[in-house]
């Protein structure tokens, strides 16, 4: 028996053989704690046939071999692994980006108020996904929050650091994209070539701070 | 970066004298990466690699160069036993070549694949196998990803191990019928979202004949037709499965697919039944499809 009781979630069929469980209803720390819980559960004790687990803010996806998803949703209990929750990574920004003076005016600071502010919180990664090593962070301070640029780039560069309303993210590739880019990082995020643990800088549960270097 | 001793180039077997519409080394996929953004990725029809891979005797997870259409002209390099499978006609030189059979080819010959106008996506490959890169212990070519590109004219392709033997015309009775002429309705299972969209909603999706878009690729197909009234509420973005049909703001949904996102904030009014994917991802742009709810086809 475990003292702490069940995780509340809801679970649902998501086909026959995937449990898509809900564990949340907010993008918060109470999500990020449970869904910490829920991916140390399922790494203890992996569940049979269980092909692939995919987190997302408030939900994760189980997707079984075919035929094989057990025909009770799966359940979880609270614990207090959220004590340990993962790192704290460091992510080195030289805060120069083309629409820094934007978000500097939306937020009606000064440029080095923007990279104070920015640089002063622990932010959250719940879940990587758009692009391979992209990480869905919460934290980003409300004055900070800037609406996406109206025209999308065509190109954003790998490593670009940016903002896009309420949340803030890297670009580990270069692609298309309508976030303001406040800096860029040399931190490599996402090895095409690398294995599997080691394919992303930041995994889901990882929490990070973006460091300011010396602008030249 | 990579370890050159893992390059593993084998020995150069094609060159690419026209690259076609798009052609891509696939295999069965990369499963088991979703959780850090990579898609599974993988062949468009895995029924057709199955085939090729069984009638050259390589191994069923073994790559083949998969053909959009057709266009694709290669010269041979180095002899070696190939075949060819989906709706396309090959062709040395001026000479037919059956598809879905072992073909012997001699250094110098020139083959040239033609569509043949019923099916999207047909499949080449080599006794032996393809040398290639790979990313994750899978050769499926995703740009995107930074995995990899469509082949370029000129590319030179490299077989693992062309003499590779096997008697020449022997696997003809794994000739499946091609294309298939099944239009049924695709069956279909409730997505997560099913109870949020109106039982209007749910009749126009399942009453319609919609058209596969020409804005189609990898990552999925979206249907035209009748505007289909989505949920006003808003949905935090979550995992998304492989045929998932989802219903963004414009109410013209779209069947995501093997490249597609691994997360997602629109609304899931259904998802693809397992077995029904290889048939759809080989309709053609502007083909019709229907849909039924698998515990109501008849």
């Amino acid at each position: 028996m475990d003292p702490y009781g069940h995780l509340p979630t809801q679970a649902q069929r998501y086909g026959p053989d995937a449990w898509l469980v809900t564990y949340a209803s907010e993008i918060d720390d109470v999500s990020f704690a449970r869904a910490a819980m829920i991916r140390q559960q399922l790494a203890n004790q992996p569940p049979a046939h269980l092909q692939e687990v995919t987190f997302a803010y408030t939900t994760v996806l189980l997707e079984y071999a075919v035929g094989k998803a057990p025909a009770q949703a799966p359940t979880f209990f609270m614990t207090d692994d959220y004590i340990a929750l993962g790192p704290i990574k460091k992510i080195a920004v030289c805060y120069d980006g083309e629409d820094l003076d934007r978000v500097a005016a939306h937020a009606k600071m000064s440029r080095s108020q923007v990279i104070e502010l920015h640089s002063s919180v622990t932010y959250c990664v719940h879940c990587l996904g758009f692009a391979p090593g992209f990480a869905y962070l919460s934290g980003l301070p409300e004055a900070l929050h800037t609406p996406r640029l109206a025209t999308p780039r065509l190109r954003i560069p790998a490593g670009s650091v940016a903002i896009g309303g309420a949340q803030t993210g890297i670009y580990p590739l270069a692609t298309s994209g309508g976030w303001n880019l406040i800096g860029r990082t040399d931190q490599v995020l996402f090895h095409p070539s690398a294995t599997k643990e080691q394919a992303t800088y930041l995994h889901p549960g990882d929490r990070l701070r973006f460091e300011p270097t010396e602008i030249v | 970066m990579m370890n050159f001793a893992d390059l593993n180039l084998g020995t150069a077997c094609f060159r690419v004298l026209r690259a076609g519409a798009q052609t891509t080394l696939q295999d069965l996929g990369r499963p088991g990466l979703k959780d850090v953004g990579i898609p599974v990725g993988g062949v468009m029809d895995r029924q057709a690699l199955a085939r090729l891979n069984a009638i050259l005797g390589n191994a069923p997870t073994a790559a083949a160069y998969e053909m959009l259409w057709g266009g694709l002209e290669v010269e041979c390099l180095a002899d070696c036993l190939m075949a060819y499978t989906g709706d396309v006609q090959g062709w040395i030189g001026a000479q037919a070549i059956p598809r879905d059979r072992t073909i012997a080819l001699r250094a110098g010959d020139r083959c040239r694949f033609q569509a043949q106008g019923r099916c999207l996506w047909s499949y080449l490959s080599i006794a032996g196998g393809w040398a290639s890169a790979t990313w994750f212990g899978s050769a499926s070519v995703w740009p995107l990803g930074g995995m990899g590109h469509a082949l370029c004219d000129g590319d030179v392709l490299y077989a693992q191990d062309p003499t590779s033997s096997l008697p020449p015309g022997i696997a003809a009775r794994y000739a499946a019928p091609y294309p298939t002429r099944d239009v049924s309705p695709l069956r279909v299972w409730r997505g997560p979202q099913w109870e949020l969209f109106s039982p209007a909603a749910r009749e126009v999706f399942f009453s319609s004949t919609w058209s596969i878009s020409q804005q189609s690729n990898r990552a999925g197909y979206r249907l035209s037709g009748p505007t289909i009234e989505v949920p006003t509420r808003q949905l935090i973005s979550e995992p998304i499965r492989l045929g998932s049909i989802q219903v963004p703001a414009d109410g013209q949904p779209i069947v995501l697919l093997n490249d597609g996102p691994t997360l997602g904030g629109y609304h899931k009014l259904a998802l693809l039944h397992h077995d029904e994917l290889d048939r759809f991802r080989q309709l053609l742009p502007n083909s019709s499809v229907s849909f039924c709810l698998i515990d109501e086809c008849s």
